[in-house]
């Protein structure tokens, strides 16, 4: 079959329902291959996450800074700048002033958000911007 | 002296000129316009453009092939056997798998049959080739151009059916650069809106090790299913490599930048020059180009009702617009995905979920070239 249609004369000389029949079987073939290797690979990459995974420790996921008095300024990351933003976030979302509010500890967590979610989020704020 | 002037006259590119090869300037102009003003993948229209109009040049023979003895050929000529021997497809294919992130892939495996069913379109073109006459090796290279990838297409065109390169890289090239426009009717017709309005679970993270073994793994199996696919995902799957090992900064540069803009001009400028009026100006051409629209319509459609069905099995936890990012076009159908997933409900962000398809694709399809490669080559 597969000579027949690598020749355009043999077919040309086969009759339509033929022609129409094994270019269906040929389309069904190709999927049902397709198909089949990437679902081997969809296995294979499932075998090869479950390998990968390791139970995680726990200080992977969150890790306890505690701030022990007055916050220093200019540190890494401006941490005392950083409390005041959350400071301000919970008191503006307990509708209420800094002064009834008192922040103990900070604890702080590893970012898990894939980078196309952060680059999802940064396309919306900038088409937000442009609007 | 007057036979000079009437040998130097008759020498001059106006006196060659046929109509065949104004209509083809004509084009390139038209693919500058498009390219240039337009935005639409200048960085291939604009070297496809310029092969195509110094190939149509009279008495130029920039794709003269040069003499037995030694003779030098046209510059394009040279350019056209990177192509011709199956070399600047492969290496441009590197560069993209340095620049893609199968994390999404990897955290939700299943997005590989996302990326299988859009390659329907493929197979559901090649039939509609065959009916209208194409063999089955043209049928081939023709249907490809649903796998949304220029790197393949030429390459497999190359192989299957060289005659045809021209109209097919320009269809290919030109539809990708369409997939904003060709999309979003085909998944607005298909989904509902509480469909498109499906928020889905964030993606777990994905590890190094298994960044680093994805690629092994794939080029491995799919090599030992399918080796006439071996080169494609081979390529693919050492740019990825390089990104992902963290150890090879450099040559993940060089990959990524310098070497895959280097070859794609060649590439460009190549195809391009294969477009001449000859081969270019035939009922075949309108015929390809017509194909080609209807490799991506049921490509996307195809990738749409697969998640449709999908979302179902899961109890509603997939948005079926991801499904049309399975057309490869990385990454163009993917933020299709995400714009329409967006409108309908904006905090919706569809991007990442739609990347693990949109990368499947490019894997299904170089599948599918190394299966057209085993059963026509």
């Amino acid at each position: 079959m597969f000579d027949k249609f690598i020749s355009p004369e043999l077919l040309g000389r086969m009759p339509l329902v033929e022609k129409i029949s094994a270019s269906l079987f040929l389309t069904v073939l190709g999927m049902v291959i397709t198909f089949i290797i990437l679902a081997v690979v969809c296995w294979f990459t499932i075998l090869l996450s479950r390998a990968c995974r390791k139970k995680p420790k726990k200080e992977d996921f969150a890790t306890l800074i505690p701030i022990p008095g007055p916050l220093k300024e200019g540190g890494r990351e401006d941490e005392s700048l950083i409390a005041a933003v959350i400071s301000a976030a919970i008191a503006a979302g307990r509708e209420t002033t800094g002064r009834h509010l008192r922040v103990t500890k900070i604890k702080r967590t590893i970012d898990h958000i894939p980078q196309w979610e952060r680059v999802g989020r940064i396309e919306q704020l900038l088409e937000r911007g442009e609007r | 002296m007057l036979e000079m002037i009437h040998t130097f006259l008759q020498s001059m590119g106006f006196m060659g000129l046929s109509g065949g090869q104004a209509i083809m300037i004509g084009i390139a102009f038209l693919l500058f316009y498009l390219g240039i003003k337009k935005g639409f993948e200048p960085l291939l229209l604009i070297p496809i453009a310029f092969g195509m109009f110094l190939a149509n040049l009279p008495f130029a023979g920039m794709m003269d092939p040069g003499g037995g003895s030694g003779e030098a050929g046209g510059l394009l000529w040279y350019f056209y056997l990177g192509n011709r021997l199956g070399i600047w497809p492969p290496i441009v294919f590197a560069g993209i798998g340095a620049m893609i992130d199968f994390g999404p892939l990897i955290a939700e495996p299943k997005s590989l049959l996302l990326g299988a069913a859009a390659q329907f379109g493929i197979f559901a073109t090649f039939f509609g080739a065959i009916l209208l006459g194409f063999n089955g090796q043209e049928a081939g290279a023709i249907g490809i151009i649903g796998g949304a990838s220029g790197p393949i297409s030429i390459w497999l065109a190359n192989k299957l059916a060289p005659h045809l390169l021209g109209a097919i890289a320009i269809a290919a090239y030109s539809y990708m650069a369409l997939v904003p426009i060709i999309q979003p009717p085909i998944m607005k017709a298909l989904t509902t809106k509480k469909e498109r309005r499906i928020r889905m679970e964030q993606l777990r993270p994905v590890s190094r090790t298994e960044k680093i073994l994805f690629p092994l793994m794939v080029t491995l199996v799919v090599a030992l299913i399918v080796p006439p696919a071996a080169t494609l995902i081979g390529m693919l799957m050492l740019g990825n490599l390089l990104k992902e090992s963290l150890v090879v900064e450099r040559l993940k540069a060089t990959v990524s930048n310098a070497l895959m803009n280097m070859v794609m001009l060649f590439l460009g400028l190549a195809v391009g020059a294969c477009a001449t009026a000859e081969h270019f100006l035939t009922l075949q051409t309108i015929m390809i180009i017509i194909l080609g629209l209807l490799a991506f319509a049921v490509g996307t459609a195809a990738g749409v009702l697969l998640a449709k069905l999908m979302n179902k099995i899961s109890g509603g936890k997939v948005n079926p617009l991801i499904g049309s990012a399975g057309v490869s076009a990385i990454p163009m159908s993917a933020r299709v995905s995400q714009k329409l997933g967006h409108e309908a409900n904006p905090s919706n962000f569809l991007l990442m979920h739609a990347m693990g398809p949109n990368v499947a694709g490019a894997i299904g399809a170089a599948v599918v070239a190394g299966v057209m490669l085993a059963l026509f080559g």
